[in-house]
């Protein structure tokens, strides 16, 4: 069968992964992928390069273990002369109260790393940036905008509703303003070249480990790794006490750290009417309302795509609703003590600092074809398929769903008889007809026992 | 290709706020799938949107008929209800017939009509007092631009 939709391979880069020999061909992970990206094929899950936006959904779906996020290494960092830790505002989440955060930032230093910044300092100096920009344009709040600090969401509107990539925030994220933010600092601090210093987020989620190696809206990422928040976590507990507390080493605030959870981000965006979303699919479905036309009065949005927040993430040790009520006990404890200090970093630069270089473009994939006409045509071809198809999403053809399976027969990925029931049928009749073909006696024979 | 494009009824019941928006979103993923320009699909989205609120806050029941070509997208609302004594006063802008009730939904601004204007390429609206109403609307995909 001719592929009609050829799909180019390595042209992406994803954290999210398969290991093949641990994935059984459940079928669980296809029915969770919000862009429906992934098939069972030969026994084995597989991705569909374009569709993924490494959100990790199916990382949490598979129950055998055979999805990963891959991330950098710690010993990645080695390379560089002069490393630097960014943590993810959510890492304070995976720490209870006897860890005090100046030890944890500082325990940076004892895995190898030379100086660490907070992302929630970050995430201070874009909220600033952000309520400005939103504020000062006027023309933005005749529409929902929505955040762009979580990469997968950004991802889920460039692939699923690319008509709101106009919406998007046009600010760069807060891990990125870090990376910038210390990478100049430390270069005219100690008159080091840019190139030898190692920015490493210590990241919750693949999708951050994506969007370093493939930037979206900007040309180059400021950060030169993604480390799991998983891989460093235990290794801090277990050496604490050999870690010695660093001064001033703590400069987000409050309002930053709170970037970590759900609600954190909205809070210290200063304009009225802002929702707050949180899970994949529940972003999802308010993207589609947005689409629609709905949502108008709403100014903002903050769309995260794990549950609690980045506290959700993948790559994270303890569970999202403890981790949220530890960032909320941490981000109480730090108040607005480094406010100070956060005003004078983000009167230093001008606004151009915090947006973002390139336009976001949209990359859909839910296109037919590209001459209309034959998409139209293929639309009828798949709705007249998918009204004989038994419709129960069984998901034994390796397809999510059976308008899913529908579109991959019409593209020729696949063939009406790949669908379990179709094939019964089939062998059914074909019983049948041997069946009848059994009865059938040539007229020189005669059936022991037959009426005829 | 068929040269009759893509014809398509979405029935829409009177008072079911539930289901309310449901064939504009329908119709909106049709046009993703086949490829039409944004700027038309936000038009599409937003006129389609308010000829089915139309219905479900005034009408009886009624239907959205779309035919899709390749160039051209012409929609037509047709309900059963209580029609439109006054189609000229009713395209105007903050002129509303709408019960409290439905105010305090907060629909009823008296937009809908003007909106549907303002986003299509061409309208053209019929009524008859105790019978029903029917909305024609077209769009271009070289039509207006900047839409809304």
């Amino acid at each position: 069968m001719e592929k009609q939709m050829e799909y180019e391979l390595n042209k992406y880069f994803h954290s999210v992964r398969l290991v093949e020999d641990k994935c059984k061909g459940c079928t669980h992970c296809i029915r969770t992928c919000p862009t429906e990206a992934i098939r069972v094929r030969n026994g084995k899950a597989t991705i569909i390069e374009e569709k993924c936006i490494d959100c990790g959904e199916c990382i949490r779906t598979c129950p055998n273990d055979a999805k990963i996020a891959f991330a950098d290494t710690l010993e990645s960092i080695k390379k560089y002369s002069y490393k630097i830790a960014i943590p993810a505002p959510s890492l304070v989440g995976q720490f209870s109260k006897k860890y005090k955060l100046e030890k944890v930032l500082s325990a940076f230093l004892f895995l190898g790393f030379d100086e660490i910044l907070e992302v929630g300092f970050g995430a201070d100096l874009v909220a600033r940036a952000a309520t400005e920009y939103l504020q000062s344009q006027a023309i933005f709040l005749s529409k929902p905008v929505i955040s762009s600090a979580c990469p997968a969401v950004v991802k889920l509107i460039q692939v699923k509703y690319p008509g709101l990539a106009e919406n998007i925030l046009p600010m760069q994220s807060p891990m990125e303003v870090t990376a910038h933010f210390i990478k100049e600092d430390v270069s005219r601090r100690l008159g080091m070249g840019k190139a030898d210093i190692g920015v490493f987020f210590i990241t919750p989620c693949p999708a951050k480990v994506t969007v370093v190696k493939q930037p979206v809206g900007t040309n180059r990422s400021w950060v030169d790794g993604a480390i799991a928040v998983s891989e460093t976590v235990n290794n801090i507990k277990m050496n604490f006490n050999r870690v010695s507390e660093s001064a001033g080493v703590q400069k987000a605030s409050n309002g930053g750290i709170g970037w970590g959870r759900r609600g954190g981000e909205a809070a210290t965006v200063k304009v009225p009417n802002k929702l707050s979303v949180d899970g994949i699919h529940h972003v999802s479905s308010v993207l589609e309302r947005i689409e629609a036309g709905g949502f108008k009065g709403i100014n903002f949005i903050e769309a995260q795509a794990c549950v609690g927040g980045c506290v959700g993430g993948v790559l994270m040790v303890e569970n999202p609703f403890m981790a949220k009520l530890k960032v909320d006990i941490v981000s109480e404890q730090v108040g607005e003590k480094n406010e100070w200090l956060i005003e004078k970093a983000y009167k230093e630069n001008p606004r151009e600092y915090y947006l973002l270089t390139e336009k976001i473009k949209p990359r859909p994939i839910g296109r037919l074809d590209a001459d209309m006409g034959e998409a139209m045509r293929k639309l009828q071809e798949i709705e007249a398929l998918c009204a004989e198809l038994p419709g129960i999403d069984c998901g034994s053809c390796g397809c999510p769903t059976c308008r899913a399976f529908a579109e991959d027969v019409v593209s020729g990925m696949m063939m009406r008889m790949d669908c379990l029931f179709d094939l019964r049928d089939r062998v059914r009749s074909l019983a049948q007809e041997i069946s009848a073909l059994a009865e059938k006696l040539p007229h020189a024979m005669q059936e022991k026992g037959a009426n005829q | 290709m068929d040269l009759h494009g893509i014809y398509k009824e979405f029935p829409v019941k009177g008072g079911d706020f539930a289901r309310a928006g449901e064939a504009a979103g329908k119709l909106k993923n049709i046009l993703k799938q086949i490829g039409a320009p944004y700027g038309v699909i936000k038009r599409v989205a937003i006129a389609s949107y308010e000829m089915e609120m139309n219905i479900v806050l005034y009408a009886d029941e009624g239907k959205l008929c779309v035919n899709i070509k390749p160039r051209e997208v012409f929609i037509v609302a047709r309900d059963r209800g209580p029609g439109i004594p006054n189609t000229e006063k009713a395209m105007e802008e903050g002129y509303s017939t709408a019960s409290a009730e439905i105010r305090e939904m907060g629909f009823g601004a008296g937009m809908g009509l003007p909106n549907i204007k303002k986003a299509s390429d061409w309208m053209q609206i019929d009524s008859e007092v105790g019978v029903g109403t029917c909305v024609q609307i077209k769009f271009f995909f070289n039509g207006k631009t900047d839409g809304v």
